[in-house]
């Protein structure tokens, strides 16, 4: 599916091109290679007037792109961030291809840029291949590891923010609500793509919801094993209907796109849902979302550039994120906040602090 | 809702869709030219209506917008095919792509991102008194107008394609073009015709899914239906209540994989190459095989 979406786009492209007219004149490389890509808003105009800090930083998105109100968009607050609590200069080439990941981290790279961000583990190939040619610049790709010595990998330990909401939604089902049934103590979880990184959050909600309801049930479902798994909307509907008529009245999802049919599902039933990545109750007001698992892949940005100052860049680590180091989070309660008791976020409070401390230890693989 | 109830509720929600797009194969393929862009036909009018119904605020204006839409690509599909003898395969491909891609552009054209849309007020539930009352069956009549529109359009296909002179007309072109321009009716017309519903039908589909089924669009949430579509329809022969009959199979077979409360479980894989295996074994011909319109396929030059 995701070839079938290339091929659609590069399709979408030459039609495109076809049809302004422009004959054999502009070709796709040449497109890709072009600074007008470029976010004309992150341009260092002012770092250069400011001069106070001499770290000149860059990413590239992956084919999402800004305005995903996800990871690149989140990626790109770090800059930021960057830019204007240290002077840095920065810049943001954004990937219209995957055919672009090479050509843009390149062209950053000639043009002195350190450290370099690839956003999202499909630039993995891409890193591991440009890196090398720059050995005394410094490159970070997010999500994914890239084992060479100037380049950071920054993970995130999705299983602590799933935790969190496990606390809350093994307190919530217990409550009485007009979305929660006390009686029946089960909650659900739907994730995207069966793989080794769903199941990260699926260990770590279902670790959450035992530490506070040991009797609670969990019922475990996924959309697929093929990345469409993330795409099916209709299918997430259905999981999350089938979840509910089983009793569960909260259910957090790490389905990606699919996750808009549990937010049908819920908003039809009138339970519960978790959303992730961001905070997904602000983005649909009206539907009974309680909270959603926050990856802040900004502070991972942030804290990279900010050890790059500071002559501590981790070159050749796997650096992971995780409730300490503020890579993932629990979003604050919206909403619904009325619903939900001082119990429940004195719980979360102190479950946060807890495996900040290292008290608790929150398993990465379901069933540890 | 006892068990039986939410199977039966569920397998009209995954058959639906499935029964717009394989009519809307139909009305094409009986006059003699493929459709494998269903898929597609019903992406863009999934997008097209949640687009018209967000900047409108009317789901019945951007039902309309679909429609149309839906319309504008099946007469791409026949100005290639029909017009310019195009392979017709490969235009029904170009629209499938043209159809992802294009969608994913407009996404970020009209709604500033990629992924899934704004929400729009969907189609609601329209209860039909009495009969919704009746235990398990009950719940086909507690569904939303588009559903009740494909209960109507069953029927309608079937008097239209074999009780109605434009039906027998449609057919004849889908069998023997020569015989229907011998006897002085335009060919192209009647196929161009034929496509033009064919994207209308598929554009309903994709409408169900993203404005009654869910309530906003997302990149690629067809995912394959209009391909399943195209197997109800050759299962289904050629028919439109066999198309329909089909799609309620293979709505049924989705229900069980997602509810899985049949007592037993079926590995998912199994029932998604289910379609298909029905479409191998309905063409190989058990209890009569499943023929084709002889002119499908083939561009009509007049002499």
């Amino acid at each position: 599916m995701r070839t079938g979406k290339l091929l659609a786009a590069l399709f979408a492209l030459a039609l495109l091109i076809t049809a302004c007219g422009g004959g054999g004149e502009t070709s796709e490389t040449g497109d890709a290679s072009e600074p007008a890509t470029s976010e004309p808003a992150a341009d260092g105009s002012e770092a250069a007037v400011g001069g106070a800090s001499d770290v000149r930083a860059a990413m590239v998105t992956d084919v999402g792109g800004l305005g995903d109100q996800s990871f690149n968009d989140s990626a790109n607050a770090g800059l930021e961030r960057a830019k204007s609590e240290m002077g840095a200069d920065t810049n943001v080439l954004e990937s219209a291809a995957p055919t672009d990941y090479t050509n843009n981290l390149t062209q950053l790279a000639q043009n002195t840029f350190s450290p370099i961000f690839a956003v999202g583990f499909l630039m993995t190939d891409a890193v591991a291949e440009v890196a090398p040619q720059f050995p005394d610049q410094a490159f970070a790709i997010i999500d994914s590891v890239v084992e060479e010595p100037n380049v950071a990998s920054l993970t995130f330990r999705e299983q602590e923010g799933s935790y969190l909401a496990g606390v809350v939604a093994g307190l919530m089902t217990q409550e009485d609500t007009e979305f929660t049934n006390p009686d029946d103590k089960t909650v659900g979880f739907l994730g995207g793509l069966e793989g080794p990184l769903i199941k990260r959050f699926e260990a770590g909600y279902t670790a959450g919801v035992q530490s506070v309801c040991s009797d609670c049930e969990v019922l475990v479902e996924y959309a697929g094993t093929t990345p469409e798994a993330f795409n099916d909307p209709a299918a997430g509907q259905e999981i999350s209907l089938r979840l509910n008529d089983q009793g569960a009245d909260i259910i957090y999802h790490a389905s990606g796109a699919t996750g808009a049919g549990l937010f049908e599902a819920a908003n039809d039933r009138q339970f519960f849902a978790i959303g992730v990545d961001s905070d997904q109750a602000a983005l649909n007001p009206g539907v009974p979302i309680l909270t959603s698992v926050l990856k802040r892949v900004d502070n991972a940005v942030f804290r990279t550039v900010e050890a790059y100052a500071n002559d501590e860049f981790p070159g050749g680590e796997v650096q992971t994120f995780g409730l300490a180091e503020e890579g993932v989070d629990l979003a604050e309660f919206g909403e619904f906040a009325d619903l939900v008791p001082s119990e429940v976020t004195d719980a979360v409070d102190q479950a946060r602090q807890e495996i900040i401390d290292g008290n608790v230890e929150v398993p990465e693989e379901p069933g540890q | 809702m006892d068990e039986l109830t939410a199977l039966l509720a569920s397998t009209i929600r995954n058959a639906t869709p499935l029964a717009f797009a394989a009519l809307g194969g139909l009305f094409s393929e009986r006059s003699g030219v493929i459709n494998i862009g269903l898929e597609g036909m019903m992406l863009i009018s999934a997008f097209a209506g949640v687009a018209g119904a967000h900047f409108s605020g009317s789901t019945i204006v951007g039902l309309l917008v679909a429609l149309l839409v839906g319309l504008l690509f099946g007469l791409v599909h026949a100005v290639a095919s029909i017009t310019f003898e195009a392979d017709q395969i490969i235009s029904g491909i170009a629209i499938n792509l043209l159809a992802l891609g294009g969608t994913g552009l407009l996404m970020v054209i009209f709604f500033g991102s990629g992924g899934t849309s704004p929400r729009i007020e969907p189609f609601g539930r329209l209860p039909i008194p009495v009969l919704s009352d009746i235990p398990v069956i009950g719940v086909a009549f507690d569904q939303s107008g588009l559903v009740y529109l494909l209960y109507a359009l069953v029927p309608l296909s079937w008097y239209v394609l074999f009780r109605s002179r434009f039906g027998l007309r449609l057919r004849a072109v889908g069998e023997v073009p020569e015989a229907v321009d011998t006897a002085g009716i335009s060919v192209f017309r009647l196929r161009y015709i034929g496509v033009g519903l064919s994207g209308m039908l598929a554009g309903l589909g994709g409408a169900f899914l993203s404005m009654s089924l869910l309530s906003a669009f997302t990149e690629g949430m067809t995912g394959g239906r209009g391909f399943i579509a195209l197997a109800a329809l050759i299962f289904g022969r050629w028919n439109p209540v066999g198309a329909f009959g089909a799609a309620l199979l293979f709505g049924f077979a989705q229900a069980i994989v997602f509810r899985g409360g049949i007592g037993f479980t079926i590995p998912r894989e199994f029932i998604e190459m289910f379609p298909y295996v029905l479409v191998i074994v309905a063409l190989v011909g058990f209890g009569g095989r499943a023929v084709p319109p002889a002119a499908s396929g083939r561009p009509y030059r007049k002499e």
